[in-house]
């Protein structure tokens, strides 16, 4: 890091953090604290929607992830837009006339206590899980540019992320996102920039455009139906829309963000331009990480780009075994190079048969560099590194921290490291919230002063920050992140989708089809990833129609009994 | 329980038009009609530049 990019990097990052604590000055009251007083207009809603997906993991593992797989995982957000439109018809008008500060909160309202308390413990354990990930991502930033242990760079990031949402509250998290996510822009659009005007002189832009594609990796839709496929278009519109509608329908982080809005409307509003604006963000991140993977076609990149592994395999010991892998690595490269440069060269002259002879060297020179990469993978275990080393996380960070300009990796780190303190604010902010409303407040301490609970509201996001920590040291082993923190989240949006969509859906239902429901929904998802194949994205949707069976079963069940009629409450 | 916060005439806010298009259910068939536009063009994108 030169000075240049240490002064960016903490003005961009200081002039954010101290712009949202000023915005978010007197959140003395629960309320304020909690819900920013339901105050925010819907511009800052949806930037503050989207700074909270927008963590580390995105630009990392996203751009990384289009290296090695293409921009086939724009696909995984087509179901988001439609998912913004069912929220904004039926939990945005819910949950404002419910008046609540949490999502499970409704659910007393329209179940019971015991289904509230079973989805807020839910929501507790995977936001936990999740969490630790989202502080992992910068933790590895810092290690890569300083050269410092993993645990301590996790507890630097932490003790920032804390100490800001702390002292300032779902205001100052809104205002902030809404400042990060401008920064975040720039630093793309100077990132693509950059990718693009290291390229050689004789390389234009639709030149490195054809040469990603004809490296397959600007495969952005792909129609091939089949269920042990992660991203193609069948998965991304419908598992996508219903890990969409968990994630903003039932994810207090996300909820807690619209729940700030001035009104019905501002909140839809607020939805809707995420919904108009998300997917192409996303394609852009991934025409980044496409258009670095052309960079590389013409810079030599490392055999595998986690330094501490390569350092691994080249140690004397394993000479014997890296340098013909390095030897045949090299070749393949200049082989690509060559026939990279033959494909331009046939492009600017029309000359169709050269063309096609260059695209099948490409093809084969592809080839053998990940096959080089792959060995190289194998040579780290036998080494006694990682297994199964997944590498896409260190791929962005090399590139911006070897080629790019001074200040300008400041801004690109600023990028990162303000995603990462807006994901993270968000996240501790309601992990808080539901741990005092619906488990201190609702089992524990349901009259003190409001001076109390905004006091141990403020104990709860340190407790958060500091789990964060801890399980931050765990998320190393995960492969790529932004593929675990998507596994992870499946795992147990369906079971609460399923719920919400028995409040609001089918006021026939109960409360115990409702608790019971999400026992079997989990149950169900969890058998999923143990005993088959199926891809992740459809756990949201086994899962929620696991939870809505089994509710409308048990409901019919109790009716006939005559048990539940009693307890049938109507959603509001 | 917690108590519900204050709140505004709900019934209002719910009926608040949008901004533009005028009516709530022209605004998500722009959206929906934005995804159907994306969808194609990334196809198209795909089409033109497969290997």
């Amino acid at each position: 890091m030169r000075l240049a990019d240490w002064l960016v990097m903490c003005g961009a990052l200081g002039f954010v953090v101290l712009y949202g604590l000023w915005r978010g000055r007197g959140s003395n009251s629960m309320n304020k604290y909690l819900l920013a007083g339901r105050t925010m207009p819907w511009h800052a809603m949806a930037l503050s929607i989207m700074a909270t997906q927008a963590s580390a993991v995105t630009f990392i593992s996203t751009t990384g992830q289009s290296y090695v797989d293409g921009m086939r995982f724009v696909q995984f957000y087509f179901g988001l837009p439609l998912a913004m439109v069912v929220l904004c018809v039926t939990a945005v008008p819910i949950f404002h006339r419910a008046g609540v500060y949490t999502a499970y909160e409704y659910l007393e309202q329209r179940f019971d206590a015991r289904t509230r308390s079973l989805v807020s413990i839910i929501f507790l354990i995977q936001r936990g899980l999740a969490l630790g990930i989202t502080l992992y991502a910068p933790a590895v930033v810092l290690t890569v540019i300083l050269g410092w242990p993993v645990h301590i760079t996790t507890m630097i990031m932490g003790a920032v992320a804390v100490l800001y949402t702390t002292l300032g509250g779902a205001k100052t998290v809104a205002w902030s996102d809404f400042q990060q996510m401008l920064v975040m822009t720039a630093g793309l659009a100077a990132a693509l920039a950059a990718a693009l005007l290291l390229l050689p002189k004789s390389v234009t832009l639709p030149d490195a455009i054809s040469l990603a594609g004809a490296a397959g990796r600007l495969n952005a839709v792909t129609f091939n139906m089949n269920w042990n496929d992660r991203y193609n278009l069948w998965s991304g519109l419908i598992g996508g829309m219903f890990l969409a509608l968990a994630y903003f329908g039932c994810d207090q982080s996300q909820v807690q963000r619209y729940l700030t809005g001035k009104s019905v409307a501002q909140s839809r509003l607020s939805l809707l331009f995420n919904g108009m604006a998300k997917v192409p963000m996303q394609f852009f991140i991934l025409f980044i990480g496409a258009m670095v993977f052309v960079f590389y076609i013409f810079e030599k990149p490392p055999l595998l780009f986690q330094r501490t592994e390569l350092a691994r395999i080249q140690a004397p010991s394993m000479r014997s075994e890296y340098e013909p892998l390095e030897k045949r690595f090299n070749s393949a490269f200049e082989s690509r190079r060559t026939a990279a440069e033959l494909l331009v060269s046939a492009r600017h002259t029309g000359d169709a048969s050269l063309k096609k002879e260059a695209l099948q060297s490409f093809g084969r020179a592809q080839q053998d560099l990940d096959e080089a990469r792959s060995r190289g993978v194998a040579l780290v275990e036998k080494a006694g590194g990682s297994r199964g080393l997944v590498d896409t996380n260190y791929i962005f960070l090399t590139f911006v921290t070897r080629h790019l300009p001074a200040g300008l990796v400041g801004l690109v780190l600023a990028v990162i490291f303000g995603a990462t303190m807006a994901s993270i604010s968000a996240e501790i902010n309601s992990l808080a919230t539901v741990s005092i409303i619906d488990i201190y407040k609702r089992h524990f301490r349901d009259s003190a002063s409001d001076r109390h609970y905004l006091g141990v509201s403020r104990l709860a996001t340190i407790f958060w920050g500091l789990y964060a920590v801890v399980t931050a040291r765990y998320a190393g082993t995960l492969g790529s992140l932004v593929e675990a923190v998507n596994v992870l989240g499946s795992f147990f949006y369906g079971g609460m989708l399923g719920v919400f969509v028995l409040a609001f859906y089918f006021p026939k239902v109960a409360a115990r089809g409702a608790f019971y429901g999400v026992i079997a929904g989990e149950a169900v998802i969890f058998m999923a990833y143990f005993f088959t194949n199926i891809a992740f994205l459809w756990y949201n949707v086994l899962g929620c129609l696991v939870v809505v069976a089994t509710g409308i079963l048990f409901s019919r069940w109790d009716q006939m009994r005559g048990y539940g009629n009693a307890r049938l409450r109507q959603p509001m | 329980m917690t108590g519900p916060l204050p709140q505004s005439d709900a019934a209002a806010q719910q009926e608040e038009p949008p901004p533009l298009l005028r009516t709530w259910a022209r605004l998500y068939s722009l959206v929906i009609l934005w995804l159907t536009v994306l969808i194609i063009l990334f196809y198209a994108f795909t089409r033109r530049f497969a290997p």
